[in-house]
Parts: C-alpha cells; sequence; structure tokens
C-alpha cells in the first residue's frame, strides 16, 4: 500500500507555480517528487488543471469597430482640451526664444549707435556747455577787439599797480 | 509606443487597435460589465494617449497598459463602494442580493445529476468563481490565463513582489478549484475544443 504524504503548506503554494512553469529548482523536483508518491497530490493537480481549463471557457471578447470608432474620437478630442502638445511648447518656446535675441540685438544695436554718435559727431550743446565762459564774456571780447589791445591794457594795469606800490 | 511618444498619432491608433480586444476582454472579466469595461477601457487609452510623451520604456507594453487597467479599476472600484454603502437598503433581491448563478446551478444540479450544462450556463459559473475572488487575485488570474503573463510582469502590472504574485495565484487557483470541481467531477461540463 502506497505511503500517503501530505503536503506542506509551501509545497501546495507551489504547487500551481509548478503548473505554470514557473517554479525552478530544486523546489520544482521536490514537487516532482510529492507528485511520483502522492496519489492526493496528483488528485490536486488534476483539479486544478481541470478546473483552470474551465476558466479557459469564458467568453473571448471581440469589440466592435463602433468602440474603436469612439475611443480614437474621445483622444482627438482630447487635443482641443487643457492637454496642450509638447510640439507645440517648443514651436513657441522657439519662437519666444527668436523675439529675444531679435531684442537683445536691436538694444545692442541702440547701445552701439548712442555711443558711435555721441563720440564721432559733435554735439552743438556740448560745443557750447565747453566754450560758456568764453561765450559769456564774448561782448566784452568784441569790444577789446585786437587781443594787442589787451596785452596794452595788462601793460597798463601792471603800471598803475606799479606807481601804486611806490611812496 | 515610443513612435506615439514622438508624435506619430497613426502608431497610436495601432497600438489601439492592437490591444482593444485582450484590454476589453480582461476588463469584461474582471468587472463582470462589457459597458463598464468598453468606458474603463476608453479612459485607458485615453490616459496613455496624453501621458504619451513621459512613457519610458521599462517594462513591456503590455504590462504598462494592464498596470494602468488595474489602477484606473481599482479607483472605480473605490468610488462605486462609496455609493453602495448608500444604495444598499435599496436592492429588490432580497438582504443578501440575487443568488450566484453557481448557487442556482448547483441547486438544479442536485436536482439533476447527470444534466450536462450549456457553455453558456458554464460561462456564468466561471464567472461567479471569479467574483468570488479579491480584486488582486482576479487580475492576477486573468492577466495569468488570458494574456499568459509571467509572474515577473504580473508583479509589475499589481506592483507586487514574486513571491507576492506566486502566493497569490495559489490561493485563487485554490479558491477556483473548490468552486469549479463539482462541475468537472461530476461530469457537467467536458471542453468541447
Amino acid at each position: 500500500m502506497a505511503k500517503i504524504i501530505r503536503m506542506s503548506k509551501e509545497q501546495r503554494e507551489n504547487l500551481v507555480a509548478y503548473l505554470d512553469g514557473e517554479l525552478e529548482d530544486p523546489a520544482a523536483r521536490e514537487i516532482e517528487q510529492v507528485l511520483a508518491s502522492s496519489p492526493v497530490a496528483r488528485h490536486d493537480v488534476d483539479m486544478l488543471s481541470r478546473t483552470w481549463d474551465l476558466v479557459g471557457e469564458l467568453p473571448h471578447v471581440s469589440v466592435t469597430q463602433e468602440f474603436t470608432g469612439k475611443t480614437l474620437d474621445s483622444i482627438a478630442a482630447s487635443r482641443t482640451g487643457p492637454w496642450v502638445d509638447p510640439d507645440s511648447i517648443s514651436r513657441n518656446s522657439r519662437r519666444i526664444l527668436g523675439l529675444a535675441v531679435a531684442g537683445m540685438i536691436l538694444v545692442a544695436a541702440g547701445t552701439v549707435g548712442f555711443l558711435a554718435t555721441n563720440r564721432w559727431i559733435p554735439n552743438e550743446a556740448e560745443e557750447i556747455l565747453n566754450d560758456y565762459e568764453i561765450l559769456m564774456e564774448l561782448d566784452k571780447y568784441r569790444e577789446v577787439g585786437d587781443p594787442e589791445n589787451l596785452r596794452k591794457l595788462q601793460e597798463f594795469r601792471e603800471f598803475n599797480e606799479a606807481e601804486d606800490d611806490s611812496p | 509606443m515610443l513612435r506615439a511618444k514622438k508624435g506619430d498619432d497613426g502608431a497610436f491608433t495601432q497600438l489601439v487597435t492592437t490591444y482593444q480586444d485582450r484590454l476589453v476582454g480582461v476588463l469584461t472579466h474582471l468587472v463582470s460589465d462589457r459597458q463598464g469595461a468598453e468606458d474603463l477601457a476608453q479612459e485607458v487609452f485615453l490616459k496613455i494617449y496624453k501621458s504619451r510623451h513621459g512613457y519610458e520604456p521599462t517594462a513591456k507594453f503590455s504590462t504598462y497598459l494592464f498596470r494602468i487597467a488595474n489602477n484606473l479599476a481599482s479607483n472605480r472600484r473605490r468610488d462605486r463602494g462609496r455609493k453602495r454603502e448608500v444604495n444598499l437598503p435599496g436592492s429588490e433581491s432580497g438582504p443578501l442580493g440575487a443568488p450566484p448563478a453557481e448557487q442556482v446551478l448547483a441547486e438544479s444540479s442536485s436536482l439533476m445529476p447527470t444534466r450536462r450544462f450549456d457553455r453558456t450556463e458554464i460561462q456564468s459559473v466561471v464567472q461567479d468563481a471569479l467574483e468570488s475572488l479579491n480584486d488582486n487575485q482576479r487580475m492576477a488570474v486573468l492577466l495569468n490565463k488570458f494574456e499568459e503573463m509571467s509572474y515577473i510582469d504580473i508583479a509589475a502590472t499589481l506592483d507586487l513582489s514574486v513571491a507576492a504574485v506566486k502566493s497569490l495565484l495559489s490561493r485563487a487557483r485554490e479558491n477556483l478549484r473548490v468552486k469549479l470541481e463539482p462541475y468537472v467531477t461530476q461530469g457537467h461540463w467536458t471542453p468541447q475544443g
């Protein structure tokens, strides 16, 4: 009479993995030994297999064209919603970057232009400011006329000062 | 998916047509409601489309697809669970609801021990047996049976360890065995190829 071997909890758990081809050695070999010696284990495996086959009787599902159409429509509709196409983000980014670069070029050109005109093109107001002191005395200079008169006037002043200083 | 990620909408359409039957099939058996499964599948495809630019091919696409499907199905079950708490008193089938097909068939089978069931009846029995499993067990069974997913892929889909999947499937298969064994031992059903 064959000796009845009771499967351990772990072996029972391994039984399904064994049937699924997911059990590796040495656990798989252990199950094979149990199956070889235990009619109870063989019955369990048989029942597990047959009931598993029964699950395969569940109906196969095929969707209709309508389902496919609805699914693709819902996806197409999502494009106009809050979701933003990353491609358009990169297009916008490129546009903004282009505008920023153009702006920077414009500012740089303006700065260069300002500096150039400031240095090399004569500025009338600046000339007036530079000659301000002369211009304020221009009437006097006109009255004096020839610079020779100024020299004479200077000599005359020195003469008077010398006279004042004499005892 | 990588082509869809780069903006190829035609590639995404191809993904939908390739996976729609498989997805709706698994979801139909998961939620036991064809219309609900189709709504959920549309939601899954829409979610994948919207997040396609962030897709990283770290696993098989089918694993990614069913992972999202499982998450959305769980959220929906949770939402429905909250609603059901309010709707419970409105049940028209008595305090325990309608008897499952399995119970009805078992009762009729006890009256007619030699009766053989037709395919629709047995499908109903199997669906009831599936519904007796918890959510993770049911999804693991469906992925294992219909998607022929490995334990590693099921683990990635359900966000579990491989050891947890092994244990989960063992318990699920044992539960199914208990529920369905009478139908295979008494000869009520033999596969018709």
